[in-house]
């Protein structure tokens, strides 16, 4: 029958799941207890914004990442120490790292019962690479030349270039195969093949998600219900942690860390994630335009001061090249490569024409605090050397607007990778990362060695390739590394087998929701 | 009366006109992209052919005038359009958020009137000592900043005794005690102020009407003070306290951002507030309208109460 | 002035006295800030989060700046925004006022209608948008309450010149041929400065309100430079560490609005026994608390 079926059938058949599966929830609501009770119990998790319209391919920030890993399911997922791992896939095999052949698992299907097939990953890469669709994954989507359906159960995707990102990259929530009759309709991408699916969603309040008793793991999910609340306020979601009103949040605030780790029934599970950093100017009427004075601030800035004044004192100075310590592309010369040098940073300031210092536009933003604070410790020590900074702290979206129309001569900014692998660089480096480069910067050596990065196959090549990309950068300069933001979860003690995935894959640690279960 | 009335709220509708356009003027002048910023968000990476493809479909491309046009289109049929990030429809969504924060300027009002007018009527009745420590008191709850007072409030009761919740919505559909509990620390924080004026005006307006000749006359036939007080003095003092219930209500509905962020109160407000750091432009007009016509009619409904109580007000 | 005995009066008691000097010293502090801080209230050091005591007399901040050189200069500041917001509505307000007064027709209109646009927003809303319009700064500060605040002047001014206008010896003056100028300022002006001057102490203690609330939402004085609005923000962002940065920023703010307010009542009741002890209550033409 699925073999015939039309995309019309299909759809009807899946609107009749649907209504079915509504009416079972009237049901429930009206009758009590509906679904299947694993005495599991319920999840309450205070989530850090609100996500008004899911679109599962897009990039919508953490808080959408964290719902799409309950919902949803890609071909491939990352474990709890964030390696690839099997996922919708059972397995699959790969030629030269361009072609890919993935083998689904059998009897897989959605939350609406209809069936998950090849011809459903088919639609969902189209849709990964095209551009229209803003796909987070587009940087490696678009390398895709062709997708093959042989039968329901395998893909063959052909990539015009050796990617030895993809399957990283792949492994990202947003990758999650969708029903294609849902791809690109306006609706929220709430079915999906994840472990829990979508039991009802109030703007600006909750979102609640129960056990999908058809996830291909049959012992997973535990929890038969995860309540989202959402607590966009920092210090109220840290509060309802404290006073046990939820039993999980994202995003402990870092003044709230010693309280979550002194109490008796709560765990504080901490990585280093996303970063913080300058951006500079390089077009040359800007005075950041010489790569000597850009050294210079390398040298000039107390790291460890921007971690105590602007990120509460939790997470870590950023001396050298923003690669996470779990990533198998850590250099550790390379993490380390500034010191703070005040002599040194003067003396390159005299070399570049500046002997008595100069004035620059530094932009950062005062909605959020720490971007804000960053910039103001990166401005006293500046000032030792002569630098004044005049000050420009707008809300977000006009920082970002003066971001990317050079509007500055200095700027704050702070991102995350999408993988641990060095690939995601492109996004920081080239004119291509937009709002996260710095402006005006187009380095043939760095596009160059990117470029190659990606395409050769071995590790040990790469690791060669990204190590000289690294000295290249630090000379450089066009960003300077400050400091490693700390990224917790905080969930009481009775929670088991939930992990914060380290390094930059923080935000993915949804995944492991579902291998979670209450002691 | 009723001529009055039409009269006040055709005043009302050309000034809703005035300020709906001044809003719409003033966000084309806000720095800032909205495809930009939803597609940003706090870091993502979007290349500039996507934010500009956004831009086009989201009309944002569109000469201003045209822009006007649709929105004020949109109005005469009743419509305040759609949310530039999520395309859901803004009156759906004002009438979601709108109720919470109904919730929390009824509640603030219930209780900062009753207090209110109960400490003020008996300090104004007892005097002394009582009379001394509410002018203090109602001197210090003025100044006290609503989210000094919500800080501190969590502080106290939501971390350290654990009593309440110390932030969140539950829909009292979804679990009313819940519900009344989670409303109670912000109700306080904005009651504060609030009650410190009520009380305030309930005695100075006591006081006043207390000497004034009739009242005496009362005592003089014979009346008990009890009687006097309570069957006359208060009923006649309560118009301006009417007054001044009605201006607040109005700063209310535009005031409680900093409670509603303090408690993650899911409010109007916070709408308000989101939707201008997304630059989402038909949702911040939308508020900013929804706003004013409350505090437009609320300012008419209050004049015509006044009217009816105090008849020195009719002319 | 023959209020003067009465204002004295008003004056002599304890509250009032403690009052005027608390602000008396917070203003000298203030313009004398520079000497009296012992500290520049930018300057970063490694001292962080200091307790009160020792070299630092308040401790210090997440910068490792001195918290009470940050106060004082929070206060010049402040005071600045807020006696400057007051003084821009007075004076935007008392124009108004007098010009919708003293015309009539169109004029009368455009002025007393424009005035309710303003009322439309409520302040904070009215804030939020023209912040995100010019951005956030001190200057921006004052204009915007200065908008905000002058209805409340216009419509007492207003109120006052139409009852004015009306009396008896200001009609016959104008027979007798009196100048419209004269009128205006012999007779007019010095009737409506006694609740005007009422009113500008009320606006100083809620521009204080407003601003402190704006400098704590990121829209108000732009950092490096100290507000008390913004030290209340990041005191409640480190509430957990140390507690005390949190108090002395919101006591500070709490204990000048008060002042501010008891001087308010003084004033009222010496110069405006009318409105003091009340056939009509003083009404607040605009409410005083404001978040």
């Amino acid at each position: 029958m699925r073999t015939l079926s039309s995309g019309g059938a299909r759809s009807a058949l899946r609107l009749a799941a649907a209504t079915t599966a509504a009416a079972l929830v009237l049901t429930a609501c009206s009758g009590g207890s509906g679904s299947e009770d694993n005495g599991g119990g319920t999840l309450r998790f205070g989530l850090d914004s609100d996500v008004p319209n899911l679109v599962t391919p897009q990039n919508q920030g953490s808080a959408s990442m964290m719902l799409n890993s309950v919902l949803h399911r890609g071909l491939v997922a990352y474990d709890a120490d964030g390696e690839v791992v099997p996922a919708l896939a059972e397995r699959w095999e790969e030629e030269g790292n361009q072609v890919f052949t993935f083998h689904l698992r059998e009897g897989l299907t959605f939350h609406d019962g209809s069936d998950l097939t090849s011809d459903d990953v088919k639609a969902t890469f189209e849709h990964l690479r095209d551009p229209e669709a803003v796909a987070k994954l587009f940087p490696v989507a678009e390398g895709i030349e062709s997708i093959e359906t042989p039968d329901e159960l395998t893909a063959v995707v052909q990539l015009a270039e050796p990617d030895a990102a993809f399957l990283p990259y792949l492994a990202d929530v947003s990758g999650a195969i969708l029903p294609s009759e849902s791809i690109g309709a306006d609706d929220p991408t709430y079915v999906g093949a994840g472990p829990f699916s979508f039991v009802s969603y109030e703007q600006g309040s909750s979102f609640v998600v129960e056990r999908f008793d058809e996830y291909y793991e049959p012992d997973e999910p535990a929890y038969d219900t995860i309540e989202f609340q959402i607590l966009p306020d920092q210090s109220a979601r840290d509060n309802a942690l404290l006073s046990g009103s939820v039993d999980m949040i994202s995003f402990v605030g870092w003044s709230s860390y010693d309280q979550v780790e002194n109490a008796a029934n709560l765990v504080l599970d901490e990585t280093e994630g996303p970063f913080m950093y300058l951006q500079f100017n390089t077009t040359p009427e800007s005075p950041f335009s010489d790569p000597r004075v850009r050294q210079a601030v390398a040298y000039a800035v107390d790291r460890q001061a921007v971690v105590d004044s602007a990120l509460g004192g939790e997470g870590a100075p950023l001396w050298g090249m923003p690669m996470p310590e779990s990533s198998d592309f850590y250099n550790d010369d390379q993490a380390n490569y500034y010191e703070q040098d005040l002599d040194k940073a003067r003396q390159l300031l005299a070399e570049a024409g500046y002997p008595d210092g100069f004035t620059a536009r530094m932009l950062s933003s005062s909605q959020y605090d720490f971007h804000q604070n960053t910039a103001l410790s990166v401005q006293g020590d500046l000032e030792k050397i002569g630098i004044e900074l005049e000050m420009n702290l707008p809300d977000w979206p006009t920082r970002l607007q003066l971001g990317a129309e050079g509007a500055y001569d200095i700027a704050v900014y702070g991102t995350v990778g999408v993988t641990n692998d060095p690939a995601w660089l492109d996004q920081m480096l080239t004119p291509a990362g937009s709002q996260n480069a710095p402006f005006g910067y187009d380095d043939p050596t760095v596009n160059e060695l990117l470029d190659r990065g990606r395409a050769a196959a071995d590790e040990d090549e790469r690791k060669a390739i990204y190590d000289e990309l690294g000295e290249h950068v630090l000379e450089q300069a066009p960003i300077i590394g400050l400091a490693w933001r700390s990224q917790a979860y905080g969930y009481v003690d009775t929670i088991e087998g939930f992990s914060n995935i380290p390094g930059f894959l923080t935000f993915d640690s949804g995944y492991t929701l579902a291998s979670a279960a209450p002691k | 009366m009723l001529s009055t009335i039409v009269k006040r709220l055709a005043v009302g509708v050309v000034l809703l006109w005035v300020v709906s356009t001044v809003v719409f003027l003033a966000l084309q002048l806000v720095p800032g992209d909205p495809a930009r910023t939803i597609l940003t968000g706090t870091g993502a990476t979007p290349s500039e052919a996507a934010i500009e493809q956004l831009r086009e479909q989201l009309g944002l491309n569109l000469p201003m005038w045209e822009q006007y046009a649709r929105f004020m289109g949109q109005l005469l049929t009743g419509s305040l359009g759609e949310s530039l990030r999520n395309g859901q429809d803004v009156t759906a969504l004002i009438g979601q958020r709108l109720p919470r924060t109904l919730e929390l300027v009824i509640a603030t009002t219930l209780v900062s009137v009753v207090l209110g007018v109960a400490l003020g009527a008996s300090a104004a009745r007892r005097g002394g000592w009582l009379d001394r420590a509410l002018t203090l008191g109602t001197s210090f709850g003025v100044a006290v900043p609503a989210y000094v007072a919500a800080v501190v409030l969590v502080y106290v009761f939501g971390v350290q005794l654990q009593w309440l919740p110390s932030g969140g919505y539950v829909a009292f559909a979804t679990d009313p005690i819940e519900n009344l509990r989670s409303l109670i620390l912000p109700t306080i924080a904005l009651s504060i102020g609030f009650t410190a004026i009520v009380a305030r005006m309930t005695r100075t307006s006591v006081l006043s009407v207390g000497e004034q000749d009739w009242v005496r006359t009362g005592r003089a036939v014979g009346l008990t003070q009890r009687q006097v007080f309570s069957r006359h003095v208060l009923r006649n003092s309560l118009t301006p306290v009417l007054s001044v219930t009605g201006l607040q209500m109005g700063a209310l509905l535009g005031g409680t951002v900093i409670v509603e962020r303090v408690f993650s109160w899911p409010g109007l407000s916070a709408l308000l507030v989101d939707s201008v750091s997304n630059r989402d432009y038909p949702v911040v007009q939308g508020v900013v309208l929804v706003i004013a016509a409350l505090f437009v009619l609320l300012n008419i409904v209050v004049d015509i109460v006044y009217g009816f109580l105090d008849p020195r007000g009719r002319d | 002035m023959s209020r003067l005995p009465s204002l004295l009066r008003e004056f002599r008691s304890p509250g009032t006295l403690a009052a005027a000097a608390f602000l008396g010293l917070l203003i000298v502090a203030a313009v004398l800030a520079p000497w009296v801080a012992p500290y520049d209230p930018l300057a970063q050091s490694s001292h962080r989060l200091l307790s009160p005591g020792g070299a630092h007399l308040l401790g210090t901040d997440q910068f490792g700046r001195d918290v009470f050189s940050r106060l004082v200069t929070g206060a010049r500041v402040d005071l600045l925004v807020s006696f400057g917001a007051a003084g821009l509505a007075a004076f935007l307000g008392v124009s108004i006022g007098l010009v919708g007064g003293t015309s009539r027709g169109l004029v009368r209109m455009l002025t007393m209608r424009g005035i309710e646009v303003i009322l439309a927003f409520p302040p904070i809303v009215f804030a939020l948008l023209v912040v995100t319009l010019f951005g956030p700064g001190a200057l921006t500060l004052v204009v915007t309450m200065g908008i905000l605040f002058a209805p409340s002047f216009a419509r007492i001014v207003y109120g006052e010149v139409l009852t004015i206008s009306n009396l008896e010896y200001v009609q016959a003056s104008r027979v007798i041929g009196s100048s419209r100028r004269r009128i205006l300022g012999r007779v007019i002006l010095p009737g409506v400065l006694p609740p005007v001057l009422v009113q500008l102490s009320l606006t100083v203690a809620t521009a204080m309100l407003l601003s402190s609330g704006l400098s704590y939402l990121g829209l108000g004085v732009v950092p490096p430079t100290p507000s008390w609005g913004g030290m209340i923000a990041e005191g409640q962002a480190l509430m957990m560490q140390s507690p005390l940065l949190l108090l002395f920023s919101s006591g500070v703010v709490v204990a000048t609005v008060l002042c501010f307010s008891v001087l308010a009542d003084a004033l009222e009741r010496a110069l405006d026994p009318r409105r003091g002890r009340g056939r009509r209550p003083a009404t607040p033409a605009k409410p005083l608390s404001v978040s």
